[in-house]
């Protein structure tokens, strides 16, 4: 029955540390559909970017992924270093946080968009610089021409992530990985990156894994949202029901603390009291108990199973929020 | 009387290329004690210039900083005047401001006023103050790795309420938290405010949170103030478009599935600044007036400032149901806005040709 361009099943990721090595991504399962915008939410510390990184072969230094992570017909948990390059950038593109890092400050943004063009499609030197023209025409720099001539530091954030985005699609690419992409941008800007990355997704049939916190930001634009804690995925929905019906207590604590647009001035911001565990300290039985206004004696020692819910998923037995 | 009060103030860098560069041109904003001011405008705007200048980090170049009703005078070699201690600042970064190589509590102590008795007078005090930040006494003994970034917000609030401040200048404090911390974080700078009397000048580029804290907010751009007023009715009502596309810019985690707005260009370069209002360029609502004339902030409605050119409602109207002023756009010249409008990419690159 498969049609998802992506598929992920029983995703663990461990990465060294002082004590031995921690888990940080602890069973993960998530399949992407092409064309989708799937989001990934939760906060910092929680895995979602660990568990995109582990399929690139991203890991820091000593991180081992198992698992599976089907894509177009290959588990690229298991493709050979020089099998997975040739995947990495081409087949699927890349976007970081921070557009000044990403880009390197002392190469123009003509060479660095030419490169993945010659190297992923063999393009000649000219070819190449039509081709990022176009590149940069689809993610609205305004006279590409010269733009291709400049170095970062003459672009805004906000242009600078649109050169990123360009260089992630220049392998022509069948998914975008976004790892908060808006979340060092001015709300204005965001709101354009936002726009942009929809407008990709409806004209190139881009799938794209959105990862942030911001749980604002993924109700604009994400078909799906998966949120994370401590490793695992303990809610996945549509992005109506996820964010107009959550039924997970973290999902609701998360909606809860984000300042409401449209909520009467002084309603209160309601911050999820305490800290998330840090990897190697994750709590028994539910990861969440400690910090969960709902919690019950048989969460402080079972781990709570992801279970189909009609079609939603969700890792809580007592599930205090069904309607 | 304000406790902090900023007049006229104008801030220019002169850069590289000896080209004079006005970040911040003739702001004026007070904050009373117990107050929260909000600060807010997108990056470039010149608000961390202001922030700068209204501690002292920088010499304005015109205006008056006044401080508990004195003169601030910039920083120089000598030490700071001792009044002027009880003027602190809170940076964005909560990773870099602290000292990785120093225990925490010995970085608040720092700030602890020279007269504090001895050196268990000193720790208790510094004990309190971590918990008046929702910490634990004991956190004194650890370092700053061992803290997540909404707790090193914290503790970098906790050293600047060591000197007994009555005014914290905080610059974008939130911006690099996740939700939740955001939210802890914030709610403390209102719990502090209250109970300590403290003024606050609280800047970000986030409208939305800041509506959850701020009592009074000025919207800044390119330089200027362009609209002040209670938070709550620049919120429901905003005044000046870019107040407006501040507010529709911000997404709305309702489910809906509706894209934020995006506001078309950015920030223009401080050392060219546009002829006429400064966001004309920018501005969906701009007539003939516009481009010509340098709109001044003015009195609007009981409580409010503004400086566009609009005609004005004579209630405060909110944006949906504004009719009058699109009706009065001349449409726009420039064929460039058209196209990328709707994801906000209009201008050119700051390099010109390399």
């Amino acid at each position: 029955m498969s049609t998802a361009l992506l598929e992920v099943e029983g995703l663990r990721v461990r990465l060294p540390a002082r004590d031995g090595p921690v888990t940080v991504v602890d069973g993960v399962d998530y399949a992407v559909e092409p064309a989708e915008v799937f989001g990934v939410a939760g906060e910092s510390g929680s895995g979602k970017t660990m568990s995109v990184l582990a399929l690139l072969g991203l890991l820091p230094p000593g991180g081992a992924a198992d698992g599976h992570a089907l894509f177009a017909g290959r588990d690229l948990l298991r493709l050979r270093r020089s099998e997975l390059r040739a995947v990495c950038g081409k087949e699927i593109g890349i976007v970081f946080q921070d557009p000044m890092t990403s880009l390197h400050p002392m190469l123009s943004i003509g060479q660095q968009l030419g490169e993945p063009l010659r190297i992923h499609l063999g393009l000649s030197r000219s070819a190449a610089r039509r081709q990022a023209a176009e590149l940069l025409e689809a993610v609205r720099i305004p006279d590409p021409e010269s733009a291709l001539r400049a170095f970062p530091h003459q672009f805004s954030g906000g242009m600078r992530q649109r050169v990123a985005i360009a260089i992630a699609l220049a392998g022509n690419p069948s998914l975008l990985i976004a790892d908060e992409p808006t979340t060092a941008l001015d709300v204005t800007v965001q709101a354009g990156i936002i726009r942009l990355l929809d407008r990709l997704r409806r004209e190139r049939g881009l799938s794209v894994i959105l990862i942030t916190h911001d749980l604002g930001v993924m109700s604009s634009i994400a078909d799906r949202i998966a949120v994370f804690y401590a490793g695992r995925v303990v809610e996945l929905a549509d992005r109506e029901s996820l964010v107009t019906e959550p039924r997970h207590p973290y999902t609701r604590a998360l909606l809860d603390s984000l300042p409401h647009p449209e909520a009467p001035a002084d309603t209160p911001l309601v911050p999820i009291h305490g800290m998330p565990p840090a990897a190697g300290a994750v709590p028994t039985g539910c990861a969440f108990h400690p910090r969960c206004a709902f919690a019950v004696a048989s969460c402080t020692t079972e781990v709570p199973p992801l279970v189909r819910e009609g079609d939603r998923l969700l890792a809580c037995p007592v599930d205090p929020l069904r309607a | 009387m304000s406790v902090l009060e900023l007049d006229d103030v104008e801030v220019t860098y002169e850069r590289r290329d000896h080209v004079k560069l006005k970040a911040v041109v003739g702001a004026s904003l007070s904050v009373e004690r117990g107050q929260i001011v909000g600060l807010v405008g997108e990056s470039g705007c010149g608000k961390s210039s202001l922030a700068r200048a209204a501690v002292g980090l920088v010499a304005p170049t015109a205006g008056h900083v006044r401080f508990e009703g004195r003169d601030v005078t910039a920083l120089t070699r000598r030490a700071r005047p001792q009044a002027l201690t009880r003027l602190q600042l809170v940076f964005q970064n909560p990773y870099s401001s602290l000292n990785p190589r120093r225990k925490i509590g010995d970085q608040i102590a720092d700030g602890l006023p020279d007269d504090a008795s001895g050196r268990s007078g000193r720790a208790r005090r510094v004990g309190e103050l971590l918990e008046r930040v929702g910490l634990s006494a004991g956190a004194a003994q650890r370092f700053p790795s061992q803290f997540s970034g909404g707790q090193r917000q914290r503790i970098a609030i906790a050293r600047a309420l060591a000197a007994d401040p009555s005014l914290i200048v905080l610059d974008e404090p939130l911006a690099s938290l996740d939700a939740s911390a955001q939210a802890q974080v914030a709610n403390l700078l209102v719990q502090l405010s209250r109970e300590l009397s403290l003024g606050l000048l609280l800047i970000s580029h986030d409208l939305a949170i800041v509506r959850h804290t701020a009592d009074v907010v000025s919207v800044m751009y390119l330089g200027r103030i362009v609209e002040t007023g209670q938070t709550r009715e620049v919120w429901s009502a905003p005044l000046h478009p870019y107040t407006e596309a501040l507010i529709a810019a911000v997404p709305r985690p309702d489910g809906s599935g509706t894209m934020p707005d995006a506001l078309p260009g950015e920030v223009p370069d401080p050392a060219r600044p546009p002829t006429g209002c400064r966001f004309h360029p920018r501005c969906p609502y701009r007539f003939s007036r516009c481009p010509v004339e340098e709109p001044e902030l003015e009195q609007a409605f009981a409580t409010r400032t503004v400086s566009c050119w609009l005609p004005r409602d004579p209630v405060p109207t909110p944006p949906s149901r504004r009719t009058a002023h699109t009706s009065s756009t001349t449409a726009t010249n420039d064929s460039s806005a058209s196209s990328s409008q709707e994801e906000g990419a209009m201008p050119t690159h700051k390099g010109g040709t390399a």
